[in-house]
């Protein structure tokens, strides 16, 4: 029976310190061989060659005053005969042991080899809840460890360790993605992107130990239980046919049996490095040893999405860190395409539309009502007669004015020339002032960008029905959004303009594909003679008869409405043209009241109101886009978590679970009780435990 | 009946907390006198002048903990209802059950529906404009049109 073999110490450059020897005790050493480690983590090192034991012995190294000092370990005794070699594990238990244990106890009489070590240190002593791992090398004698310890320079000591260094070859074990790495440093910085290349990035790589391979998904997601700056992350293999690990850097493989849901390592831990946001990389072999990362995700449902086939890859906490930027595509196998808009290529060769300063339309009204004897702009006296001659007027000529609440110059500056006449018929009319013409009405007022944002983080209160997101448009009132379509994204909102039907259409356009587009009316037609200001009120009555009622419930409707709005311009319009007595009696009876309501309407009923007329009115309204978040307050606040937890759906066993438990199931395992104790056990799990 | 040993404690914690809050009062030695059931029973133990802070007890022979109901019979004797605690009991045995958790306070997930959410009546508003607006009193455009040649 072989006792006290090994001893192990530290050393660092102020002196040599035992912190824990095995002594030989054979009971102890009976104890360590027959409880082997049946669910030991990842090598947590940031070294390749480690080899992997499965009987613990706990022996740890720990330094508070190491910072910027290089460290070592060598054996102090061990035993030659029966060709003793020793390995070293890590041991599950939110600390990072290492252990050794003596091969050929076990009947193992291989070659020797010796493990790259993990150590443990901390920068200062304030952070010895956060330690930093790195790899000890195991020197052959003392002498070598003190030449290693105070070697001039990196260099030097590099050279001493691969010459003295037992543990250098194994960790010298680097496969092509970690040709650059350093022996003595650590593997920071350093992951493997979404096409197998090595990369640079700020993802440190420190589970190279283990590696994955499967032609199917799978991924980690974060366990509870953080413990000293430590969290758990599970091995997710939902969905997973085949898949194999690799505790020796890909040197060998072994499968998993059946539904591969357990390995030996069923978690391995994440370092929060005393900041959120740094995650570490699990090589992933998929598909003719085709290395990528594993993504890391926060609970166990989104991993499953994920596994499943999901288009979730970006949800992963650390898809910033490993995926260098490139979108994945999504389940059609096709990337996300922006919207393209059309381009409107048509025009009425029978009527021109004219974009006018008041200068112009104050030099067309007087030479249009110009009474003088061969005025100055005659030109008009032959339009009145041409159009006499058909049984019209001169005014027929001119079919609308309409007033826009933008500079529409600018809307359509690629669509529109610029002259100084206007044609009424066939008759030029020369002006002082230069009009642009309306060739098409090509371009868009934009609104601005807004970003759509959570309230309360990532969480379901976020969305529907906890929180809605409604939008005012201006001349088309309130409508409501549906938040999944516009949270988290860039959302434009631009106006196009109709000038025959006197509307506009607002669309609404997230991260470059258009979501949401609603029709309202914002050109104003302005009377050109008496009886269209008949016209323009019965115009104001149909809008408020088509909007009189039902407001609230219509705000769901949008479209349908923006569309009936684009009518009643159009209708009004044509009653310009057409309006006769009985419109007249109309606006005598209703007039005056109907446009004091449409203004109550508009005003009173802000949130709920839908739609706009074509009258000045609007113009009372806000101009502007307005993005309103209703949100329901509610008071999940850390007490409560604590109380009565919060939704979970998680599985595992019940011991995983920290502070309030309350089950949806279990399948209970339990020894000793009698049946009446296990059903009461059942009952308080179903109805709430604090653990 | 062999010898049995008997620790009494005062508990603090709450029947649904796993892992009691105990501070030791006594450690009793005696016989246990005819049939009891591991998950209830009754014993006469001798009077102790803590009496009334006793409330909890360990029997390591049954592997059980047990809540314990104190009744003073005299001067000299003291009777004790036990009934046995499984959750403390029994822990190191049923942790490694396997269970999906409905509400958790170490392992949940934001995005479920959560019903024991009390909401204000009163929603709060949060309204955020975008850049730009329409500006009718300054840059308005009328539009003429007229039927005639282009």
């Amino acid at each position: 029976m072989a006792s006290n073999i090994l001893t192990f110490d530290y050393y660092y450059s102020s002196g040599f310190h035992t912190v824990y020897t095995v002594t030989g005790s054979v009971t102890k050493e009976e104890e360590y061989r027959t409880t082997p480690v049946d669910n030991f983590s990842a090598f947590w090192s940031d070294r390749k060659g480690t080899k992997v034991s499965t009987w613990d012995i706990h022996l740890r190294l720990k330094s508070q005053y190491t910072q910027g000092q290089r460290l070592a370990c060598y054996i102090q005794e061990y035993e030659t005969s029966g060709n003793t070699s020793y390995s070293f594990n890590t041991y599950n238990a939110n600390v990072f042991d290492f252990s050794g244990t003596f091969k050929d106890e076990y009947g193992d009489t291989s070659t020797k080899s010796y493990a790259v070590l993990p150590f443990e240190y901390w920068t200062t002593p304030d952070a010895m809840s956060c330690p930093i791992m790195c790899n000890l090398p195991v020197f052959d004698n003392q002498t070598h460890a003190e030449q290693y310890i105070n070697a001039i320079n990196d260099e030097v000591a590099l050279s001493i360790l691969e010459l003295y260094a037992l543990n250098y070859s194994a960790g010298e074990y680097v496969d092509e993605e970690l040709k650059e790495y350093v022996y003595y440093g650590r593997a920071e910085e350093y992951t493997v992107d979404e096409f197998g290349n090595a990369t640079m990035t700020s993802s440190p790589a420190l589970y190279r130990g283990i590696r994955i391979k499967s032609k199917q998904r799978c991924s980690l997601y974060e366990i509870a239980g953080i413990d000293g700056g430590v969290l758990k992350l599970g091995m997710n293999f939902q969905g997973v046919e085949n898949a194999y690990y690799s505790d020796d850097f890909g040197e060998t493989w072994q499968q998993m049996a059946g539904q591969p849901t357990q390995i030996p390592f069923g978690y391995l831990y994440r370092n929060w490095a005393g900041e959120i946001g740094t995650f570490y990389a699990l090589t992933l072999d998929r598909d003719a040893d085709y290395p990528t990362n594993m993504f890391v995700y926060k609970n166990r449902e989104d991993s499953d999405a994920y596994n499943d086939g999901g288009d979730n890859e970006t949800d992963a906490v650390n898809y910033n860190s490993i995926s260098t930027g490139y979108t994945p595509q999504n389940r059609t196998g096709e990337d996300d395409d922006e919207t393209t808009f059309g381009v409107i290529g048509i025009r009425s060769i029978f009527s021109q539309q004219y974009i006018i300063s008041e200068g112009a339309l104050s030099e067309i009204a007087n030479a249009f009502y110009d009474v003088s004897q061969g005025g100055a702009t005659g030109i008009f006296e032959d339009i009145k007669k041409g159009c006499e001659m058909y049984g019209d007027t001169v005014v027929d000529d001119i079919e609308s004015l309409v007033f826009y609440p933008v500079n529409l110059n600018s809307v359509f500056s690629s669509g529109i020339i610029s002259q100084n006449y206007i044609y009424f018929g066939g008759y030029q009319f020369n002006m002082q002032h230069s009009v642009n013409r309306i060739l098409f009405p090509n371009g868009y007022y934009d609104f601005g960008t807004f970003q759509i944002e959570t309230t309360f983080g990532d969480n379901i209160r976020s969305y529907e029905p906890y929180t809605k997101l409604y939008c005012y448009l201006a001349y088309i009132g309130w409508v409501q959004l549906d938040m999944k379509k516009y949270l988290h994204k860039s959302v434009n909102v631009r106006y196009y303009f109709d000038t025959r039907a006197n509307t506009c259409c607002a669309v609404l356009v997230a991260n470059g594909v258009m979501c949401d587009y609603f029709n309202g009316q914002c050109g104003v037609s302005m009377p050109l003679r008496a009886t269209d200001m008949n016209a323009y009120a019965n115009a104001q009555i149909q809008t408020l008869l088509g909007f009189g009622s039902g407001v609230g419930g219509r705000i769901n409707d949008a479209q349908k409405v923006g569309s009936q709005l684009a009518q009643a311009g159009a209708t009004a319009g044509e009653t310009i043209a057409g309006a006769g007595a009985l419109g007249v009696l109309g606006v005598g009876l209703q007039g005056t009241k109907t446009l004091y309501g449409l203004t109550q309407n508009n005003i009173n009923n802000f949130n709920h109101t839908l739609g706009a007329s074509s009258s000045i009115i609007n113009m009372y309204l806000p101009q502007e886009c307005l993005f309103m978040f209703e949100v329901q307050d509610a008071m999940p606040t850390e007490y409560e978590k604590e109380l009565v937890g919060l939704p979970s759906n998680a599985s595992g066993l019940v011991g995983s679970f920290n502070g309030y438990l309350e089950c949806e199931q279990v399948n209970l395992v339990c020894s000793g009780a009698t049946a009446k104790e296990q059903a009461e056990i059942i009952r308080y799990l179903y109805n709430g435990v604090y653990i | 009946m062999a010898d049995i040993t008997m620790t009494l404690y005062n508990n603090t914690s709450a029947p649904n907390v796993v892992r009691k809050r105990i501070t030791t009062l006594h450690t009793l030695t005696g016989d246990l006198k005819g049939s009891a059931e591991l998950e209830q029973l009754t014993m006469t133990i001798p009077y102790v002048s803590d009496f009334a802070q006793i409330n909890y007890a360990y029997i390591p022979q049954f592997n059980r903990y047990y809540y314990v109901q104190v009744e003073v019979l005299n001067g000299e004797l003291i009777k004790i209802d036990l009934t046995s605690d499984v959750l403390m009991s029994f822990w190191s045995s049923f942790r490694n059950s396997r269970c999906i958790a409905k509400r958790s306070s170490s392992n949940y997930n934001l995005m479920l529906p959560d019903d024991r959410l009390a909401f204000s009546p009163q929603p709060t508003y949060i309204r955020r404009k975008t850049a730009s607006k329409f500006t009718p009193d300054s840059s308005g455009s009328y539009v003429l049109t007229v039927g005639g040649k282009g």
